[in-house]
C-alpha cells in the first residue's frame, strides 16, 4: 500500500477505503467481502494477532500509533477497579461510556449483562475508521520542533514517527492509547453533567 | 551462493565474537545489514567497512538492547535506512559468572536484562514490520548452558533456558503471519566472552567435547545463515545446537 500524503487532510471515504483494504490483506479475504459495518471477529473471524496485522499496516499507511486497548482496559487505570467493569460485567456507566465512546455500534448492543470480554469483538470496519480520523486530528496538533538540534522534523514514511532530517533524531507518535483515554476522561466528564 | 540478496538483516551485538561472524556471513550470503553494537563503535565500523569492501551493505547503530527506547531507535533507524526488516539475529548478551550463594542482584539483573529482555524487546519491536509484511525471520543466539547444567552461571542458564522457551512460544504465536522464530545454540566458540572458561578448564572440557574442539564463530554463523534461509522454510520453534556434540 502506498503512504498516503499527511499534508493534507484525509476523508473518511479514503480511511474506510484504506480499513477495508487492511482487514482483506490480513484476513485473506476477496474484494467486496469486507462491509463498513463489518464486525472484525463475529463476521469476518478475525484473531487477536489479525487484529495487530490490521493495526500496523495502517499505522505504516497513517503514520499514527494506533491503541493496544479497547475502551475498558484503556480507562480502568484512571476510573478505578469496578468503576466500570465489576467482576468481568460492564456496569451502568461503562455501558453509557461505551454507548457514547463507540457510536458506530448500535446503541442497543450495550444492553445490561454485557460481559467486558464482549466489546472487542464488536470491533467493526468503522471503529478503525473512527479512531484514525481521530489520531490524524492529533497528529496535526504536534509540535514539529526537534527536541535535540530544534529544527523541523517531518513524518517518517515508514515507521510511526517524527524524524529529523537535520540531526536523525527520531520521537514516536502518541499512542493512541494516550489519545483516546483523554477523550474518554472528557466524555465520562461529560455524562456526569 | 547469494541467498539472502534482496533481504535485510539486523544483528544485535555484532560487533565482536559470533555476532561479529553472523553478520559478515549474512552479507556475504547478500542480505543488507545493520550492526547493532553497545560500545564498540570502533569495531563495528571497521566490520562494516569490510563487509562494504567486500561489496556488501552494512550500517552500524548502537543501542543498550536492554533499553527499550533505545530499541525502538534501532528499528526505526533499520526501516529508514533498509525500508524494510526480514531477519533479526538477537545475539547481543553479556556473562556475569558466579556461585549463586555470592552473586549480585545487580549481576542476576545484568544478564536478565540483556539476554532476555533484550531479546523481547528486540523482537517486539520488529514484529510491527514483520507482521505488516506477514513474512519474518528471528533468530535467538541461546547457548547450550541453557540445557546442560554447569556451576557458577545460574543467571546465564535461566536467561537462555528462557530464551528457548521464548523462541518456541514464539513460534506458534507468529508461524500464521509468516514469521519464523528458531534459536541457534552455540557451545564453546572462540570467542573473548568464552576466553576466561577455557583458561581455567580447557582440558576439561575439551574431554567433553565429542569432535575434540572448540567451535569457531563462523561455523555458529553458518548455522544461522542456514535458518535465515529459504532452505530452513519450514523449520521453526527449533533451537539448534552448534556444540561440537556438546551436551549428548
Amino acid at each position: 500500500m502506498s503512504t498516503l500524503s499527511q499534508e493534507r487532510i484525509v476523508t473518511p471515504e479514503e480511511v474506510e477505503e484504506k480499513v477495508v483494504a487492511a482487514v482483506e490483506h490480513a484476513l485473506d479475504l476477496d474484494p467486496g467481502q469486507v462491509k463498513p459495518e463489518s464486525s472484525l471477529t463475529e463476521d469476518l473471524g478475525a484473531e487477536s494477532l489479525d487484529f495487530l496485522d490490521i493495526a500496523f499496516n495502517l499505522e505504516r499507511e497513517f503514520n499514527v500509533q494506533l491503541p493496544r486497548l479497547d475502551i475498558l482496559q484503556r480507562a480502568t487505570d484512571h476510573f478505578g477497579e469496578d468503576t466500570l467493569v465489576k467482576d468481568g460485567v460492564v456496569t451502568e456507566r461503562g455501558l453509557d461510556l461505551l454507548r457514547k465512546g463507540m457510536p458506530e455500534i448500535d446503541p442497543a448492543r450495550f444492553r445490561p449483562g454485557l460481559k467486558a470480554t464482549e466489546v472487542a469483538a464488536m470491533f467493526n470496519v468503522a471503529t478503525f475508521v473512527r479512531i484514525i480520523l481521530r489520531l490524524l486530528e492529533a497528529k496535526r496538533e504536534l509540535p514539529r520542533e526537534c527536541p535535540k538540534c530544534g529544527k523541523t522534523m517531518i513524518e517518517s514514511e515508514v515507521t510511526p514517527e517524527l524524524v529529523c532530517e537535520s540531526c536523525d533524531e527520531s520521537v514516536p507518535m502518541p499512542t493512541g492509547d494516550e489519545i483516546l483515554l483523554r477523550d474518554i476522561i472528557s466524555l465520562d466528564t461529560a455524562l456526569d453533567r | 551462493m547469494n541467498g539472502l540478496e534482496g533481504q535485510t538483516a539486523l544483528v544485535t551485538g555484532a560487533s565482536r565474537g559470533i555476532g561479529r561472524a553472523i553478520a559478515g556471513e549474512l552479507a556475504a550470503e547478500g542480505a543488507a545489514v545493520v550492526i547493532g553494537y553497545h560500545r564498540s563503535r570502533e569495531a563495528a565500523e571497521e566490520l562494516a567497512a569490510e563487509i562494504e569492501a567486500a561489496g556488501g551493505r552494512a550500517l552500524c547503530c548502537q543501542a543498550d538492547v536492554g533499553d527499550e527506547e533505545a530499541v525502538r531507535k534501532l528499528v526505526s533507524f533499520t526501516l529508514r535506512k533498509l525500508g524494510k526488516l526480514d531477519i533479526l539475529v538477537c545475539n547481543a548478551g553479556v556473562v556475569r559468572d558466579q556461585l549463586a550463594a555470592a552473586m549480585s542482584v545487580a549481576d542476576w539483573d545484568e544478564v536478565i536484562r540483556t539476554d532476555l529482555r533484550g531479546p523481547f524487546l528486540c523482537i517486539r519491536e520488529a514484529l510491527r514490520p514483520m507482521i505488516a509484511q506477514r513474512r519474518g525471520c528471528v533468530i535467538n543466539i541461546s547457548s547450550i548452558a541453557a540445557d546442560l547444567a554447569g556451576r557458577g552461571h545460574c543467571n546465564y542458564a535461566a536467561a537462555k533456558g528462557g530464551l528457548n522457551a521464548m523462541t518456541r512460544s514464539l513460534a506458534v504465536e507468529l508461524a500464521p503471519k509468516g514469521i519464523r522464530v528458531n534459536a541457534v545454540a552455540p557451545g564453546v566458540i572462540v570467542t573473548d566472552m568464552s576466553q576466561r572458561i577455557r583458561n581455567l578448564a580447557e582440558d576439561r572440557i575439551l574431554e567433553q567435547i565429542p569432535l575434540g574442539r572448540f567451535g569457531e564463530p563462523r561455523e555458529v554463523a553458518r548455522a544461522v545463515r542456514f535458518l535465515a534461509s529459504p532452505d530452513a522454510a519450514y523449520i521453526t520453534g527449533e533451537v539448534l545446537h552448534v556444540t561440537g556434540g556438546l551436551g549428548l
